[in-house]
């Protein structure tokens, strides 16, 4: 098993924005996989993507790294909602082409701020899993 | 300051002046046929900034970049971010 890590581990005195993330990400319980069935802890590990990020969080204790996760997750959810409510959706172009083609670039480049919280949250969590587990 | 936190911050200082003019440019080429692309450069910039804001929060450098940490925030609220 990758991760076990449970959501509601993490936000017990927020279960609302738990269960609010949940249904709009899905559990953790799988941990995001990438391509190659990999973990973003895993693929940070080998050099990759957050690669930095791990490594200033290697020395932190489970009780930071779970605040630090819940705090990545409510970013993702604030962000979603930009989405979700059009928040920030301003009018650029009296072009209904180009005002398109900005609202969607602006859509995608949200979510890929909402994947980058979310990868290092669960870097943050499966590191505590495996400190609960004895490991590093 | 550590050598690459002064990197960072000259580097957002030129990208935020950049974006500004952008956005100038945008405004300037509304209805033209170079409208598209200004838009778009634009958006790209601004896009750009607001990846940098966010892992320069996670990493937890904004408290040393002092105004151009402000700078940063102030552009990036203006354009709903």
């Amino acid at each position: 098993m990758l991760c076990s890590f449970k959501g509601s581990d993490l936000v017990e005195s927020s279960p609302e924005l738990s269960a609010n993330f949940r249904a709009k990400f899905g559990t953790s319980e799988g941990g995001l996989l990438n391509g190659k069935g990999q973990t973003p802890l895993h693929v940070a590990e080998t050099g990759g993507r957050h690669a930095g990020f791990l490594r200033q969080r290697l020395g932190r204790t489970s009780a930071e790294l779970l605040s630090e996760a819940k705090t990545l997750r409510q970013r993702a959810v604030e962000h979603q909602d930009k989405i979700t409510n059009r928040i920030g959706y301003s009018k650029v172009s009296d072009d209904p082409i180009i005002q398109a083609r900005a609202d969607g670039g602006r859509t995608r480049h949200l979510q890929k701020e909402i994947e980058n919280f979310t990868q290092q949250a669960e870097i943050c969590e499966e590191l505590v899993q495996r400190k609960a587990t004895g490991g590093p | 300051m550590n050598p690459a936190i002064s990197c960072i911050e000259d580097t957002l200082r030129l990208l935020l002046q950049e974006a500004k003019q952008a956005k100038e440019a945008a405004a300037v080429k509304r209805g033209s046929p170079e409208e598209g692309f200004e838009v778009g450069r634009s958006e790209a910039l601004t896009e750009a900034l607001h990846t940098w804001a966010n892992q320069l929060r996670s990493f937890g450098l904004e408290a040393q970049l002092d105004g151009t940490w402000e700078e940063l925030r102030e552009f990036l609220s203006n354009q709903g971010y």
